[in-house]
C-alpha cells in the first residue's frame, strides 16, 4: 500500500562475517551525504560568496541492542567490532527496495552504552570510501 | 514467539502464593488477587495491577521479544505494623529475583521501583503501595 514509508523498514546492511547482513536488533540507522564546496568567488562576485562544487562524502549510523549470545543471520555487535579492527571497507546497503542505497565504507567508531535496568545497546559509525550508488 | 507482558501476572502470583509466609500473613493465597482498585470493599491482602506494557520494538520483522512491565502491588492490612511486615516480604519475595520462568512467563529482572503508604478510611486498611518494574522475554 502506498503511503509515507514506515521507517522501521529502512535498515543498514554491513558486510561481517563474510556475508552482508542487517545489524541485529536495529533501532535506528541513518545515512548523511554531503558535498563540500569550492569557494569561488571573485571581484565581480557583487560582494557574496560563490560556490562551485566539490568532493562528495557519505556516512552511516545504526544503533541496536546487544545480544550475547549472538544473533543468526545478523550482523550482531561482536561480529561489528571485529570488523572494525580488520579496518578493511566493507559493502554495506542503507534502505529498502526501491529506495536502496550501496557503496564501501569503514567502520570508523563503535561504542555500547549499559546503564542500569536498561537495554544495552551499540552503535555504529561508518565512514564511505568511493562511490555510493542509487537503486543498483 | 514475543514476549507477553499482559501474562506477568500468572509469574507474580506464582511467586507470592508459593511462599508460606506470605499466605500466612494473609490467611491464605486466596487473598492474592488482581486488581484491588476495583474492588469497593478490599480484604486483608496482596491485590496486583499490570499498570503498563511497553514493548521494545526492533526493525526485525519478528514480534518483540522483550517488553517492560510496569506492575503495582497494593498490601492492605488492619494494622500499620502488619502492612508493613506484608509488604517487605513481597519486596523480598519480588526484588532483584533471579532470572528464570516463573509459571511459564519468562523473567530476565524484577525490581522495585517505588512504595508508598496510605490509610482507607472507610475500610479501615493500612495499605501499601509497591511499583515494580519487570523485564519480561520471550
Amino acid at each position: 500500500m502506498a503511503g509515507i514509508e514506515n521507517a522501521t523498514n529502512v535498515v543498514l546492511s554491513v558486510t561481517s562475517g563474510g556475508s552482508k547482513q542487517e545489524i541485529a536488533h536495529c533501532t535506528s540507522a541513518s545515512l548523511s551525504v554531503s558535498l563540500d564546496l569550492r569557494d569561488s568567488t571573485t571581484k565581480s562576485s557583487g560582494g557574496f560568496q560563490a560556490n562551485l562544487g566539490g568532493l562528495k562524502s557519505w556516512e552511516l549510523s545504526g544503533e541496536g541492542f546487544i545480544e550475547i549470545a549472538g544473533v543468526a543471520g545478523k550482523a550482531d555487535s561482536e561480529e561489528l567490532f571485529t570488523t572494525m579492527l580488520v579496518g578493511d571497507a566493507v559493502s554495506c546497503d542503507f534502505g529498502l527496495s526501491g529506495m536502496l542505497y550501496r557503496g564501501d565504507a569503514i567502520i570508523t567508531s563503535f561504542s555500547i552504552d549499559a546503564g542500569v535496568e536498561e537495554n544495552a545497546t551499540y552503535s555504529i559509525s561508518l565512514t564511505g570510501t568511493g562511490t555510493l550508488t542509487q537503486n543498483p | 514467539m514475543a514476549a507477553i507482558g499482559l501474562e506477568t501476572g500468572k509469574a507474580i502470583y506464582n511467586i507470592l502464593s508459593g511462599d508460606s509466609t506470605l499466605t500466612t500473613l494473609i490467611k491464605g493465597a486466596t487473598n492474592i488477587q488482581p486488581s484491588a482498585i476495583y474492588i469497593k470493599s478490599p480484604k486483608e491482602g496482596v491485590y496486583y495491577d499490570v499498570l503498563g506494557v511497553d514493548n521494545e520494538n526492533t526493525k526485525t520483522a519478528n514480534k518483540a521479544d522483550l517488553t517492560i512491565v510496569t506492575l503495582q502491588i497494593e498490601c492492605f492490612m488492619p494494622k500499620y505494623a502488619d502492612v508493613i511486615t506484608l509488604a517487605v516480604r513481597v519486596q523480598h519475595l519480588l526484588d532483584k529475583i533471579s532470572e528464570g520462568t516463573y509459571n511459564t512467563v519468562k523473567i530476565q529482572s524484577c525490581i522495585l521501583d517505588s512504595q508508598t503508604t496510605d490509610f482507607d478510611g472507610e475500610n479501615k486498611f493500612y495499605y501499601i503501595e509497591s511499583t515494580y518494574r519487570l523485564r519480561i522475554i520471550s
